[in-house]
């Protein structure tokens, strides 16, 4: 029997997924149908469940989609390496600390999941795949873009 | 009597069917002045639960996730109540719930 192929997603293919793109559908129905396997970490949970537009109906579709998709909680080394490899890509993006006060998006987001996103790929030694390019330059995690 | 036309697009369908049940149903269906096409459709609809003559895409919407009674009284409920749903509910509502 053949081993499944195995990702790791983020908060980014989870929206994609509710916002009917195509391409994260397939993704998805084959988590469910159980032909490819998809872990997701549980800080892509926070930053979903966080949204404005995370209301009751869109907690019940994911709440029933994550009977398909494992949930990955972070341990110490990960949660390090995470560390790690956010520090590299804050010290290089934003040397001055300058804050943005016109952007409606909290600028370190996407950086930090994007961080514990490769350290729990290079750890389950998966690939991610993501609806975004990634942020984090010295990552041994193979990153696809959705669709591509 | 004259054949009624159909509404919406139609298919056809091709099945050999047993001879003594054919005869019978052709039978019933010249005393009632009814198509084979009627007492198919029929079936089909009784088969499928639905009332006769109701429109298919108004079923489609009566068969959403959300009209399914156990999970509309879940979404009545606050965010983050416990959610426990059966593996075959979760799938249908994993499938269908951003729809």
């Amino acid at each position: 029997m053949s081993e499944l192929n195995c990702f790791v997603i983020d908060s980014s293919v989870l929206l994609a997924y509710k916002e009917g793109k195509a391409d994260a559908k397939k993704l998805i129905y084959d988590a469910i149908d159980g032909n490819v396997s998809v872990v997701v970490p549980a800080y892509s949970l926070f930053i979903l469940s966080r949204l404005d537009s995370f209301d009751r109906k869109t907690e019940i579709g994911f709440v029933s989609l994550l009977k398909f998709i494992a949930t990955i909680q972070i341990d110490a080394p990960t949660a390090m390496r995470a560390g790690y490899l956010y520090k590299s890509i804050s010290n290089n993006s934003n040397p001055y600390k300058q804050v943005d006060l016109f952007s409606m998006v909290d600028p370190l987001q996407n950086q930090i999941e994007d961080s514990i996103t490769c350290a729990v790929a290079e750890n389950e030694n998966n690939s991610i795949i993501s609806n975004r390019i990634n942020s984090i330059e010295n990552t041994n995690a193979e990153w696809i873009i959705l669709g591509s | 009597m004259p054949r009624q036309k159909s509404d919406g697009p139609t298919r056809q369908i091709f099945a050999n069917i047993k001879e003594d049940l054919y005869i019978k149903v052709k039978s019933k269906a010249a005393e009632q002045r009814l198509s084979m096409r009627d007492i198919i459709e029929k079936s089909l609809s009784l088969y499928l639960n639905i009332p006769i003559g109701q429109d298919l895409a108004f079923d489609n919407i009566k068969d959403s996730i959300w009209n399914d009674s156990n999970i509309s009284i879940k979404v009545e409920e606050p965010i983050g109540s416990p959610l426990n749903f059966s593996e075959e509910e979760a799938r249908r509502i994993a499938r269908e719930a951003f729809e």
